[in-house]
């Protein structure tokens, strides 16, 4: 009985503590009322958006800010029902959360903090260093199955996807698949780390992943957009320039109702110190 | 005194059984929830909510199944003649492409003219196939709606697509899920049962105090282990090992998976066929031995027969354990949905897609139901699994 008592006390005193500055809460509950400025959603962009919190601070230690993950599912559906200021997506607005915002809030800004490009991995030990777009979809469409067609060694091909809820595996199949759909024996992994340990032993399989992850024991092949007339590696200069085209925008979602409260964390992050965070962490700047 | 202590025992009677009484609610609570929850897929359409799929008026076709409009969006299908229409090429419109069709001045700064953008575009196109949001749909639209049925149990348990995001119409076949957690868990109870069963007999007959002192904590110890160590453990060490050994493509397949389920399946079946074995009535191996049996004649002429009904218990909680791993399985079996063929490709179990999905499913959306109903075929499983652990367990022969 004792220690159910105290684990009670426990419990209670905890809660009380965790009012801190940086929150991880899970229930979503909270009002957007307060002034704490609450960010919700993409996965993705949350170790991003902690760095961001951290970096911001320390110029306003009094800055009251919670983040959640969840992914950016859970952060639009937040922002449609109020419960967070900013929602962080790193995909578009389905036309459905297009238009429950729209019923919902006068004006919706889609802030662009950062980009994400995804590197096409392979093995170190296969021969193949580079590959157009259509070959990219062609593999992932099924259409091939062994590294003979491409160029390669006689060696049945297998391609590594990632998990359906995830926005890597969105982004792909709008901009490499062109919208149509993988082929259903894909493997769906659910990290990004585990497509780059799957590769690493692997001689005959292909991933895609984001370009922070690309290890020095895997190889990011060079891709060309134009069917084979001009090869571009995935570099972050290539990424900025634009001429590597494999690269999603990662936004903050969030109404002018709240304006106010959103843009100093924007400001920053937006700002050049905000955005040499931005490469630390292994995503592109915006400028 | 006396008094005082009848009334604390009442009270803690009373708090015995209010804790029964919230226990068996909080456990009906869930069932009823999940089955809400699960259930009501069936009324949904297997499209987004307020998005319309429409085709030029003279279009014949009025009717497309799921499976359908995901060939003509994938382009495996590209011409009406195949859908027993006109023999015109299918013409994709989405609503992102509208940017690249009509100019700013046409839509609208706030796209308050794009419907009729769409309107018009539409009866200049016979081979079209509109994909819009009904915020967008002028007054006096022209197109002819394309119907979509609602989620029906039929597809949804025998369907073999398992596509809950895809657009515009979410593929959900839940057959590959359901042959995925079976297949594995076969595999997993093939591999658990000659190492557990030997392992019990050992302990139970042949070990003597000490080893058996010693193999009975370590045993236990493995059930203790939590499942994402188990995970990890197979994607490092056994994966690349299937990989390797069966000369694979990917070493993430239904054998690694089966392995790691099979070692975590051990403890259950050991510890439960142990405990059946030990029951063996003294009387009845000392007749045996008596009667000139040897150790091993015993083992397998009385003991086993005897403590057959629990070693089979102890097989199917096994099984249960199986069926409803999550973690583990999720790292080492590739999760592509697709019906098993072999062990060495790649499957995909339903509570690990519940576990790698739910996390982005949108709160009350098609996905998120579609999703607690594969929750409630989990649970028919497993409860099929108890039923028969009850049953048998229940049986004692001599």
């Amino acid at each position: 009985m004792k220690a159910v008592v105290y684990s009670f006390i426990f419990v209670v005193l905890l809660s009380s503590c965790s009012d801190s500055s940086v929150t991880s809460d899970n229930q979503g509950n909270i009002k957007s009322k307060t002034k704490q400025l609450n960010i919700k959603g993409s996965d993705t962009e949350l170790p991003l958006t902690q760095n961001e919190i951290e970096g911001f601070l320390k110029l306003n230690p009094n800055a009251s800010i919670s983040l959640t993950g969840g992914g950016s599912s859970v952060g639009i559906t937040a922002l449609i029902e109020g419960n967070t200021d900013i929602a962080m997506a790193s995909r578009n607005l389905t036309s459905d959360e297009n238009s429950k915002l729209g019923n919902k809030m006068q004006h919706i800004v889609k802030a662009t903090i950062a980009y994400d490009a995804l590197a096409i991995i392979v093995n170190p030990s296969n021969p193949i260093n580079r590959m157009t777009k259509e070959q990219l979809q062609n593999i992932y469409l099924g259409k091939v199955e062994n590294w003979k067609e491409m160029g390669g060694i006689d060696h049945k091909l297998s391609a590594l996807g990632r998990e359906q809820s995830s926005g890597s595996y969105a982004f792909f199949k709008d901009h490499i698949l062109d919208g149509k759909s993988y082929i259903n024996t894909m493997p769906q992994m659910s990290s990004n780390g585990q497509i780059v340990e799957s590769i690493e032993q692997s001689p005959n399989a292909i991933g895609y992943v984001g370009i922070g992850y690309v290890t020095s024991k895997v190889k990011a092949l060079a891709i060309s957009f134009d069917g084979g007339k001009t090869f571009i590696n995935p570099t972050m200069d290539k990424v900025k320039n634009g001429a590597y085209k494999i690269a999603r925008p990662l936004y903050y979602i969030y109404s002018t109702d709240t304006k106010a409260k959103v843009e100093p964390f924007l400001n920053f992050v937006l700002s050049d110190s905000g955005q040499k965070i931005v490469e630390s962490t292994g995503f592109i700047k915006t400028n | 005194m006396r008094r005082t202590r009848k009334i604390i025992e009442k009270i803690v009677e009373g708090i015995f059984a209010l804790s029964g009484a919230i226990t068996s609610i909080t456990v009906l609570l869930i069932i009823v929830f999940l089955f809400q929850e699960g259930l009501s897929i069936f009324n949904q359409k297997p499209v987004e909510e307020n998005s319309i799929l429409a085709v030029h008026p003279n279009n014949p076709v009025s009717k497309l199944s799921g499976l359908q409009i995901k060939d003509i969006f994938d382009q495996k299908i590209t011409n009406w003649k195949e859908l027993g229409g006109n023999n015109d090429t299918i013409k994709l419109f989405r609503l992102d492409e509208a940017g690249s069709l009509f100019n700013e001045e046409q839509m609208g700064s706030n796209f308050e003219r794009l419907p009729h953008c769409i309107d018009s575009y539409l009866v200049k196109t016979p081979g079209i196939l509109l994909f819009f949001n009904n915020r967008y749909i002028s007054k006096d639209f022209r197109g002819k709606k394309i119907e979509i049925e609602n989620v029906n149990p039929y597809s949804f348990l025998l369907g073999k697509q398992w596509f809950p995001t895809a657009q515009p119409v979410a593929q959900l076949g839940v057959l590959p899920l359901i042959l995925g957690t079976i297949w594995v868990t076969l595999g997993a109870i093939l591999f658990a049962l000659p190492f557990g069963l030997a392992t019990a007999i050992f302990m139970a007959e042949i070990a003597n105090h000490r080893i058996r002192n010693i193999l009975k904590p370590v045993v236990e110890l493995l059930a203790g282990i939590p499942s994402v160590v188990y995970g990890f453990f197979g994607l490092i060490i056994i994966v690349p090992a299937v990989q390797k050994v069966f000369n694979l493509p990917v070493g993430e397949s239904g054998l690694a998976g089966s392995i790691v389920l099979g070692i975590m399946a051990l403890p259950t079946i050991i510890t439960i066929s142990e405990d059946a074995l030990r029951t063996t009535p003294r009387a009845l191996k000392e007749a045996s031995l008596a009667l000139g049996a040897t150790h091993w004649q015993t083992i397998r002429r009385v003991v086993l027969p005897f403590a057959s009904s629990g070693i089979t218990a102890g097989i199917i909680l096994g099984i249960g354990r199986a069926i409803g791993e999550t973690m583990a399985v999720l790292m080492v079996t590739g999760n592509a949905a697709v019906i098993p063929h072999s062990y060495f490709e790649p499957l995909r179990t339903i509570p690990a897609t519940i576990a790698a999905e739910l996390g982005e499913a949108a709160y009350g959306g098609l996905h998120f139901k579609a999703l607690f109903a594969l929750g409630c075929i989990l649970f028919i499983m497993t409860f099929i699994v108890n039923l028969v652990f009850q049953f048998i367990a229940k049986k004692k022969k001599y």
